[in-house]
């Protein structure tokens, strides 16, 4: 999946894309830079302070220089400790800005992309991309930027002033250097791509752990144990495997570093010597030279771990920038803009000629035409597969033919505001999705601005309110607890804290507060009680009142009730009418209708499909 | 007993031990090589360069004498720099080891602990799991198992080279001069215990952190997950303005956390070179009084950078330390829960006379007598009740049931995934009790109603309960259960990968490879629980007939659980349950000369058998 190829380039495109997410916080960024060139400064200074100070006032015995080089050091270490304070503020802003405004543009793009995007796209995969790629970019852009300023300057400052007080022994103590960074890239590209390895392994570890906890009874029916524990042990021993290979890496690359490192400060110490030896140099110098020559090699490291970070992060790059990048294949035209954004459309759609091909290479709607009156109700029926959600995701403007057009209120929607349709669409699914928050929030979803009491008016049409506020129950009914809060009660994730039966009310509501002037329809027929189930039908008849609707039907109440049934299979419709109609000319559709009518009784009578005490057994 | 968490631990590094031992003992051994570099320095200024009187331990004294004292080593100075280079060696030598045996040490012990998990995990009772989230237990054992693989592999090393640094350093700055030990060492007491607090302190911001970005997540899933109802709405705005809140707050709450950070490097930064300062002004005193040597005094320099460094880590590490012994808890507690084992008459793996393997087992159906039996999941609440049941070897018998009725609960016990408060049940006269798990399982062969596959191969799904299979008993499989249709339609066949990286399979095929990896196993007896419910009625009826036509000898003692009526009214008895209990037994015929729940289901499927075909994916269904 991550495969990248450790040795390509820097794509400076790239990077100058990400780049443009830094600009609102040029001046951090500049600040942050000359900061880290001070620390760099200090840092490079300090040994030749200090040998100063062995020299001048030490072996001089000058105590009276004393105070000087106390105040000198002093004022600079605390401007140092000032300056390291202050560089994570700015630091901290520059990285949280990119961090803030990447994943800001990434999920704007997000709510335009069309559906055709979400088919080929998990929703894992987005999250990691806004997530833990957008986390490691900003990372390296910042803190890799700290880390190279401070460290080219600090070796650069170092060479220059070690150069500038003995030319030759400069040269001698910086003799190593070429080595440490050879062998400082290689190591850390290796070790970067070992933890690759053992990564990987991981999360095969972890996906193993996740199989054996959710197939646990599986494992215990098959009697699979030891064989389940020793491949389990394979994969440990694996990951085990990968692991002490990338510590071993670790084990060799850091002491060698420290060891080349003492080569240039024993060079130092061999030459620097015989020069003092002969006179030609003090004491002093040739500490500073030591302690400096030890400090010189520390950022090399660091480099050579920024360069390996950023051939990594180009990957978490690429991801992130393409997604910002994609066109979204749904967009308003030019004409549309000039369209009103906000009224209510009359409902009245027509399909011309209309084919459609979600890989542009199987069609899987071919020259399709309907004309749909305003306020009529369409059934579409069939078996999974059939073209019956193509049609429905067509009519939204979900996707848009490949060819023919598709009218709304006489004029080809292409033409109208995308926001103009969706403004004016309710859209309730097989399984139906709420947010987590209270159920006055979802019920609000379908209109923001609408009042308590409008949202009261909305789940009472939905044969809602009785669930969520309790009711006294009558003569040939019994009383409902209602939730414990009522309209403030917490749905849960996803809703899961309330039955299906539940969240199809619920959404029926959200639709009905928002009024639309067309609706789609996607009917469940998984696991509700009768009762429920009676109430659910009470509900969508009262919802499809008056308004143009799309009923994925399952619900043989629905279907009758249709203005219009469209009978489908493999992407045509086979068969086209009123339900008399189509019993009457005894084709596909009957029997599926008495497939279905069977199927309806039982439930009926067996309850949920659901066995519910397979949970607790 | 619960065991403490470091026993789990030390048990897990057994075989390990001496190795993580000897990783510490490198530890400290890099740490004194790393601290003789500024002995070398002050030998070399002092005695080489400045002229002062060598003093050197035995043997090197007599040997440096006996070359010609210091006069020597200043005509071949390569001698002090090799010296030098010599302590690095050593010092990186010890620290490879180091590195080498602990990386040895940590993963070999968290590799057993990972495997004990595993085991374990396996062979907790069914019940363990109704009571544990799935995600929390996942994350026990990834998460978790991971900060405690640090802790072997980073912290035990960080801490134990920071104390003996600590030590160390003190000792030798102390054994050179004693008035400027006292001098560089007052700031140390405060570095410690301002780090220490700071990374307690800092934990809640962390936290604060941490809940942010899982608020920001949270919100970014449910939109992705609930993108048509936003579309659906045009709510795209309102969402963004919903993500721009937890972006925000997420981001915010980071940089604080940064410049918390800021704070605290600034601050130890200040002490630390306040200690520095002390030591450089008061050593350059010294020296110009004439107290103290040119060449000490700068060992005191790199000593007392060397000394504070362990100190700021410490802090760190400790914290670190803490959060690592918080997820060994967790994962105590875990290997802590009692197995399904604790209180079996026979323990585990025993056996008490059938042989393990499939071909030596005795073939054929066993007798299964079920008497008073009465399970409850909450106490008191009985999900069945006074059930008395006995069948024959060989004999089907079908189970008609309500929502709740208990048929699944029923088909449950029979592999003992639940225990009964009251009565028995005998398979062959023995009572289950009295038989290894192991044993019991092999013996019947139980296939849920919703079946977990493996994302493994679909013969690796197959072989799971019987290992290696040969062509034709997998043949055989397949067949049986009408999967070979379906492993004919895949390019792959056999090999075709099941699940999250390969095809996904539908209800119906997922059912039969379900029903085909128990038949592999051949086992006495077959319960299906609802096994054949998402199959089509022609299918259903195909597998049936495979499974009663197959060698009228082998055939094995079968319980279907199931709502159509084809399927039921095969069966040599039919059982009705309801509300836990027995409501009816008997023949297709003698059910439906009787009102009950049986005949209503009768009445409604058409009676004639002839309800319409439903193939799957169903067309107006699921």
């Amino acid at each position: 999946m991550e495969e990248i190829d450790t040795r390509q380039t820097l794509k400076l495109g790239l990077w100058r894309e990400l780049l443009k997410f830094a600009a609102p916080y040029k001046k951090d960024f500049i600040s942050l830079c000359a900061i880290m060139a001070f620390i760099a400064a200090v840092d490079a200074i300090q040994p030749f302070l200090t040998g100063w100070a062995v020299d001048r006032v030490a072996i001089a015995g000058r105590l009276d220089r004393l105070p000087l080089f106390i105040a000198v050091y002093g004022t600079l270490m605390a401007l140092q400790a000032y300056a390291i304070k202050r560089f994570h503020d700015f630091g901290g802003t520059v990285e949280m800005g990119m961090n803030y405004g990447i994943r800001a543009a990434a999920f704007e793009k997000l709510q335009q992309l069309s559906f055709s995007y979400y088919d080929r796209t998990s929703a894992g995969w987005i999250t990691a991309r806004l997530t833990s790629d957008v986390g490691k970019i900003a990372d390296i852009i910042t803190w890799g930027m700290v880390d190279l300023v401070w460290g080219a300057f600090m070796m650069l400052l170092s060479a220059v002033l070690m150069l500038l007080t003995d030319w030759r022994l400069g040269l001698i103590a910086l003799s190593a250097l070429p080595v440490l960074v050879v062998v400082s890239v290689l190591f850390e590209r290796g070790i970067l791509e070992r933890s690759r390895v053992a990564r990987r392994q991981n999360s095969k570890l972890t996906a193993a752990f996740s199989e054996n906890i959710r197939g646990v009874r599986a494992v215990k029916t098959l009697v699979a144990e030891e064989r389940q524990g020793s491949a389990f042990r394979g994969l440990s021993e694996t990951m085990r495997r990968a692991s002490v290979r990338q510590a071993m890496l670790s084990a060799v690359y850091l002491p060698l570093v420290v060891f080349l490192g003492s080569v240039g400060t024993s060079l130092s110490l061999w030459k620097g010597g015989e020069l003092v030896l002969a006179g030609g140099l003090s004491l002093g110098v040739l500490s500073a030279f030591i302690m400096s020559a030890g400090r010189f090699f520390d950022p090399a490291t660091d480099l050579a771990r920024v360069i390996a970070d950023l051939q990594y992060a180009q990957a978490s790059a690429e991801r992130v920038i393409g997604l910002i990048k994609t066109e979204s294949e749904i967009v308003d035209g030019p004409t549309a803009l000039a369209g009103s954004g906000r009224r209510r459309l009359r409902g009245e759609i027509e399909f011309e000629g209309v084919s459609f091909s979600y890989d542009k290479k199987r069609e899987v709607l071919t020259d399709f035409s309907l004309r749909v009156p305003a306020g009529s109700t369409i059934a579409l029926v069939g078996e999974t597969g059939s073209g019956k959600s193509t049609i429905v995701n067509l009519a939204c403007r979900f996707y848009e033919p490949t060819k023919g057009r598709i009218l709304v209120d006489g004029a080809d929607y292409r033409e109208l505001p995308l926001a103009l349709l969706h403004g004016n669409l309710g859209y309730v699914l097989q399984q139906p999705y709420l947010f987590s928050g209270s159920v006055r929030d979802n019920i609000r979803y379908g209109r923001l601005d609408a009042t308590e009491a409008e949202i009261e008016a909305a789940a009472r049409a939905a044969r809602a309110h009785d669930f969520i506020a309790g009711s006294p129950g009558g003569a040939d009914q019994p009383g409902l607890p209602g939730l414990e809060g009522g309209y403030a009660a917490q749905v849960g994730e996803g809703g899961l804290l309330l039955s299906t039966g539940q969240k199809q009310l619920i959404s029926l509501a959200r639709a009905i507060l928002a009024d639309p002037a067309v609706l789609v329809l996607d009917e469940a027929t998984s696991s509700v009680d009768t009762e429920t189930e009676r109430l659910v039908q009470d509900a969508i008849a009262a919802v499809l009142k008056g308004r143009t609707s799309f009923v994925v039907a399952h619900r043989l109440s629905t279907i009758q009730e249709a203005d219009l049934i469209l009978v489908m299979k493999d992407g045509r419709v086979v068969e086209k009418g009123r339900h008399a109609e189509l019993i009457e000319a005894g084709g596909y559709y009957r029997r599926l209708y008495q497939a279905q009518f069977a199927r309806d009784e039982e439930r009926s009578l067996f309850g949920s499909e659901v066995d519910e005490e397979d949970e607790s057994a | 007993m619960p065991s403490r968490p470091l026993h789990v631990l030390w048990k897990a590094m057994t075989g390990v031990r001496s190795v993580l031992v000897l990783a510490l003992a490198c530890v400290i051994l890099a740490a004194f090589a790393s601290l003789l570099d500024p002995l070398v320095l002050r030998f070399t200024l002092d005695s080489v360069l400045a002229g002062k009187a060598p003093e050197l331990p035995e043997p090197f004294g007599s040997a440096l004498s006996a070359l010609g004292g210091s006069s020597y080593l200043a005509r071949n100075l390569w001698l002090c720099a090799f010296a030098l280079l010599a302590t690095s060696l050593v010092n990186a030598l010890f620290s490879f080891l180091k590195g080498a045996l602990s990386a040895y040490a940590s993963e070999r012990a968290i590799k057993n602990l990972r495997d004990a998990l595993a085991a374990h995990i396996d062979s907790l009772p069914a019940s363990y799991f109704g009571s544990m989230s799935a995600g929390d237990l996942v994350q026990r054992s990834s998460s978790d198992m991971d900060t405690v693989r640090r802790l072997l592999s980073g912290h035990l090393e960080d801490m134990a080279r920071a104390l003996s640094l600590l030590v160390l350093t003190v000792v030798m700055m102390a054994s050179i001069d004693l008035p400027m030990t006292l001098i560089s060492i007052p700031v140390v007491p405060a570095v410690f215990a301002f780090s220490f607090f700071f990374y307690r302190k800092i934990q809640k911001a962390f936290k604060i952190s941490d809940e942010a970005e899982a608020a920001l997540t949270h919100v970014l899933e449910e939109n992705l997950h609930g993108i048509r109802v936003v579309r659906a709405f045009a709510r795209e705005d309102f969402e963004i303005e919903r993500f721009d809140q937890r972006n925000r707050r997420f981001t915010g709450e980071t940089r604080r956390l940064i410049v918390l950070f800021g704070w605290y490097w600034g601050i130890s930064v200040l002490l630390c070179a306040a200690q520095e300062s002390v030591t450089v002004a008061v050593g350059a005193g010294r020296v110009a009084s004439g107290l103290l040597s040119t060449g000490t005094y700068l060992a005191f320099i790199a000593y007392v950078g060397r000394v504070l460094w362990p100190v700021r880590q410490l802090g760190r590490t400790l914290t670190e330390v803490g959060k690592a012994m918080v997820s060994l808890r967790r994962i105590t507690e875990v290997l802590d829960a009692p197995d399904e084992y604790a209180g079996d008459r026979v323990p585990r793996g025993a056996h008490t006379g059938e042989p393990r393997t499939a071909e030596a087992r005795p073939r054929g159906g066993a007798r299964i007598e079920i008497k008073g039996l009465a399970i409850e999941h909450e106490r008191g609440k009985h999900v069945l009740e006074g059930i008395d049941l006995d069948i024959a070897a060989g004999e089907t018998v079908a189970v008609l049931g309500r929502t709740g009725s208990g048929k699944s609960t029923l088909a449950a016990a029979l592999v003992r995934l639940v225990e009964p408060v009251a009565g028995s049940i005998k398979l062959d006269g023995v009572d289950i009790r009295d038989m290894g798990r192991a044993e019991l399982r092999e013996a019947v062969g139980l296939v849920l109603q919703e079946p977990y596959l493996f994302s493994r191969s679909l013969r690796e799904n197959v072989e799971l309960g019987t290992g290696p299979l040969n062509a034709a008993e997998l043949e055989w499989a397949g067949r049986i259960s009408d999967l070979s249709p379906v492993v004919a339609s895949f390019e792959a066949g056999w090999n075709t990968a099941v699940g999250e990286e390969g095809v996904t399979l539908s209800g119906g095929q997922r059912q039969r490879l379900a029903l085909a990896r128990i038949l592999a196993k051949r086992p006495r007896v077959l319960v299906l629980d609802d096994t054949l419910s998402a199959l089509d009625t022609e299918t259903d009826a195909l597998v049936r007939r495979a499974l009663l036509g197959e060698d009228p000898e082998g055939r094995p003692t079968t319980i279907i659980i199931a709502h159509r009526i084809t399927t039921l009214m095969a069966a040599d008895r039919i059982v009705v349950l309801e509300s836990g209990r027995i409501a009816d037994i008997g023949t297709h015929e003698e059910l439906l000369s009787r009102p009950g729940l049986y005949r209503r289901v009768w009445d409604i499927q058409d009676g004639s058998g002839a309800t319409p075909p439903r193939r799957e994916p169903a067309g107006l269904g699921e």
